[in-house]
């Protein structure tokens, strides 16, 4: 690699592998910045674990927490009926590193992405069910994935699949197939969602399951993007053959890991890579995340984190979890509630996430970690503590410049009482509340 | 302004507890010598909107006892008429409602009967997105991004960027904020409870530690926007606890609804400076078993308005607030088989203050005539909208549709 760096590269040339050297340091900062976007938090151990080998290796890594787990005890709370079991098991899966916390985050994402909300499916069966298809079939095949999402129940339910009937149409499904899941806006007509109405009629759900009635089904000729379809395949097909559709999942990529909200020529690239790819989202992920756009520390775009990502910072960091109900009952008043996404569009994020109500939530929230982590903590000497603590909430950055101050203040009052203040001082900081 | 009006006189200090306004930032002193006219007084003017989630049944609310074809579409749920609290001219409140039928006639309480919109919507979510954003968007042709903006969120700004002044407009609730309150992405404030609207309780050494900690000026902007966004929820949380007060008021009925509009009361008499507030009561879907639920319902609804107008009358308030009720849609016109109703159309408005237009408004129903079974609407929801936004927020109306006159004067 000579040494001349183009000013302006190419989308290629971003997303290619990253060069510790040329491309920046692989340091701290950035091996934190890599687990932090993609596991939602660092834990300690992962961090010295990436800096011992190459960023390839690091990535290799996390890659290898692709797989779902097999969440069995929850299942037996689905006769309960209360979703809270599912959050709750969810939250502590999110916030707790593990073998499958790629996989955990990469549903976190799909199901910001295709948002059913159980607000009206009203089902708690149906939404671990679509869970844990995001679970299954997130990390590989993409078209797999929209296949399922295009006849699973909740879905079906959420977005009215179940009305769609040859005598009465129902557009709903179809729409958001396109400018939601798979194309964007702009890349398709009213009349294509009409027609795509028309092939994904039929479809109900008896005894949890989706089934397809041909009684209900609009058989009449039907054509979508110029192409003759029947049916849900079909109209999955189309989609996915459609040049958009490998753009769009770049996209959702690109804004989830990178932080970019929109850039054609980032997205046309990546797309192509998916597609090459045979549309596996490990594949081009793993690309992706060793690459001189996500990790060159001058292309680092700091943001805010979503609740998730705040409680999982403190849970991979330093080890302090809430009780996984009271973890869902803070995700919910700081904005994120999982499961019950508010709108079709899932969770804008970013600033959005920021008002003053949230913003008291979160220094609630900070209140509550730091009086578990009171409970739990042992002795030690507070001077020490406060290093620490921001090494392992803020691995690789500087401390803040508020850190010697606090650190005085800390020293000089009386070190039992205040601990738990100090704490959430802490944990309540701005500097925490970046991903 | 010459002779000061009847309502003029009833602003002035006199009825108001001595020192009640004191320390608000928004409420000027002097205010018992004279009433400040224009602009500032119509500032004063408070909206509340109260969101009947689920599709609230209009016929049996408001009910036609002298049409028979009522009887004959609802064997089961007309046996309401027996307790019912007349009204005028053949229309009655359900049973559960006799303080609303006080309102009523006492002149405070406005009906708007038939009120919809084009081509009824009967999914939950679309025809609340359609209230919500005062759009009837499911109408709209052109494959435009997806407008987010609620019609109190548009005002809202619209209000706070010729004053000024936040917050606009504040839900009090448990539940995210409807979208109504939504404007270009920023998430209204929401409270459920005064205590759960406090930051933590820290020692003064530690608050002076975080006002160090927010005012470096170091990092990225998403920092910089973060630490602005911990100094105004602090800020905010302390104008809210001022205005609060330390007293609940009484005479409110004590369940959740309730409550919420206590505390909506003492925001507004403290001086929050909020111009809208919005509460949602759920539970309106009954398509089962309908009548035990909706007299629920109904019960909490009436005795907490009512109970919000007496404490707005006995504090001086009550021609500064106007209250609105609505539903994302009514119910189907014939009972079903379960002994409840399905989702239908055109449904009922309430308007409920000393400002409001009392009676029956807009056009009467007929179960005679209706469309596909439902009843048609007679009165667009926007015209109700119109009036609200243009003569008591004073804000551009969004839509096009004439105002229906919802106010006196």
């Amino acid at each position: 690699m000579d040494s001349f760096t183009p000013m302006r590269p190419t989308a290629n040339e971003l997303l290619d592998p990253f060069e510790p050297g040329p491309d920046g340091p692989w340091d701290r900062a950035t091996a934190a910045h890599l687990l932090r976007r993609a596991q939602l938090g660092v834990a300690p151990d992962a961090l010295e674990s990436a800096l011992a080998g190459t960023p390839a290796q690091a990535v290799e890594r996390v890659l290898e927490t692709s797989g779902p787990a097999d969440p069995t005890a929850v299942r037996r709370t689905l006769t309960t009926g209360e979703l809270h079991f599912v959050q709750a098991d969810w939250a502590a899966r999110l916030c707790t590193p593990s073998a499958h916390s790629l996989n955990e985050r990469l549903a976190l994402m799909w199901h910001g992405h295709f948002a059913t909300s159980d607000a009206k499916v009203d089902d708690v069966r149906l939404m671990f069910g679509q869970l844990e298809t995001l679970r299954t079939l997130g990390s590989g095949d993409f078209r797999e994935l929209l296949g399922a999402i295009a006849v699973d129940p909740a879905m079906l339910i959420w977005l009215d699949g179940v009305e769609n009937r040859a005598k009465a149409p129902n557009e709903n499904l179809a729409r958001e197939l396109f400018e939601l899941f798979g194309l964007g806006i702009g890349n398709y007509t009213e009349h294509d969602i009409q027609e795509a109405a028309r092939a994904l009629s039929g479809w109900t759900v008896r005894g949890r399951q989706a089934r397809f009635d041909p009684r209900r089904h609009d058989a009449g000729e039907k054509r979508v993007f110029g192409k003759s379809v029947s049916d849900v395949d079909d109209v999955v097909l189309a989609v996915i053959e459609h040049p958009a559709c490998s753009r769009w999942v770049a996209r959702r990529l690109l804004s989830t890991f990178v932080g970019i909200a929109e850039d054609a020529a980032l997205e046309a690239a990546l797309g192509d890579r998916l597609v090459s790819a045979d549309w596996r989202i490990d594949a081009v992920l793993g690309q992706l995340l060793g690459s001189r756009l996500m990790l060159s520390s001058e292309l680092r775009r700091p943001r805010v984190a979503s609740p998730v990502e705040y409680l999982a910072s403190v849970g991979f960091g330093l080890g302090v979890r809430l009780k996984p109900t009271e973890a869902v009952e803070h995700l919910a008043r700081m904005g994120q509630d999982l499961l019950r996404p508010p709108t079709v569009e899932g969770w804008k994020g970013g600033r959005t996430w920021i008002s003053p109500s949230s913003w008291i939530a979160r220094e609630r929230c900070a209140a509550a970690l730091a009086a578990r982590w009171e409970a739990s903590a042992t002795e030690r000497g507070l001077e020490g503590d406060l290093d620490a603590w921001l090494t392992a909430l803020m691995p690789g950055q500087g401390a803040p410049s508020w850190a010697d101050e606090l650190r005085a203040e800390a020293q000089s009052t009386n070190m039992e009482s205040a601990r738990g203040e100090w704490m959430t001082l802490l944990l309540a900081s701005p500097e925490i509340h970046l991903s | 302004m010459n002779q000061p009006t009847r309502r003029q006189v009833l602003r002035t200090g006199a009825l108001l507890p001595a020192g009640a306004l004191l320390g608000s930032p928004w409420i000027r002193t002097g205010r018992a010598a004279a009433w400040p006219s224009g602009a500032s007084d119509a500032d004063e003017r408070v909206l509340i909107v109260v969101q009947l989630t689920g599709g609230n049944d209009g016929l049996n609310t408001v009910l036609p006892v002298e049409q028979d074809g009522w009887y004959r579409a609802r064997p089961t749920l007309s046996s309401v008429a027996a307790g019912r609290h007349d009204l005028e001219d053949g229309w009655a409140l359900h049973p559960a409602m006799n303080a609303m039928a006080s309102l009523y006639h006492e002149g405070r309480l406005g009906i708007v009967q038939g009120v919809g919109y084009p081509v009824p919507d009967r999914s939950h979510f679309h025809s609340m997105a359609i209230w919500h954003t005062g759009r009837v968007t499911h109408l709209e042709t052109d494959n435009a991004a997806r407008q987010d903006n609620g019609w109190l969120g548009a005002a809202a700004a619209e209000w706070t960027a010729r004053t000024g002044r936040s917050p606009a407009a504040v839900h009090v609730g448990p539940q995210a904020p409807p979208a109504s309150l939504i404007h270009e992405n920023r998430p209204p404030v929401a409270l459920d409870t005064i205590a759960n609207f406090q930051l933590p309780k820290r020692s003064s050494r530690a608050w002076q530690a975080r006002e160090r900690m927010l005012a470096v000026n170091e990092g990225p902007d998403a920092l910089t926007f973060l630490r602005q966004g911990a100094r105004d929820a602090r800020s905010l949380s302390e104008r809210v606890s001022a205005a609060a007060g330390s007293t609940t008021p009484e005479g409110f009925p004590a369940n959740s609804f309730g409550r919420r509009l206590a505390l909506t009361s003492r925001l507004i008499r403290g001086g929050l400076g909020a111009r809208i507030y919005s509460l949602e009561v759920g539970g309106f879907d009954t398509h089962n078993d309908q009548l035990p639920l909706h007299e629920n319902l109904l019960r909490t609804v009436s005795n907490g308005l009512a109970a919000l107008d007496a404490d707005l009358q006995a504090s001086g308030w009550s021609d500064r607030v106007v209250t609105l009720v609505f539903s994302e849609f009514g119910r189907r016109v014939h009972e079903n088989l379960s002994r409840g109703t399905d989702h239908g159309a055109a449904g009922p408005v309430f308007l409920m203050g000393a400002p409001v237009r009392g009676g029956l408004l807009g056009q009467a129903p007929d179960i005679e005539q209706l469309e596909r079974g439902d009843l048609p609407f007679t009165t667009d929801f926007r015209s109700i909208y119109a009036d609200l936004q243009s003569r008591w927020l004073g804000v551009q109306p969004i839509s096009g549709v004439p105002s229906l006159r919802v106010l006196e004067g």
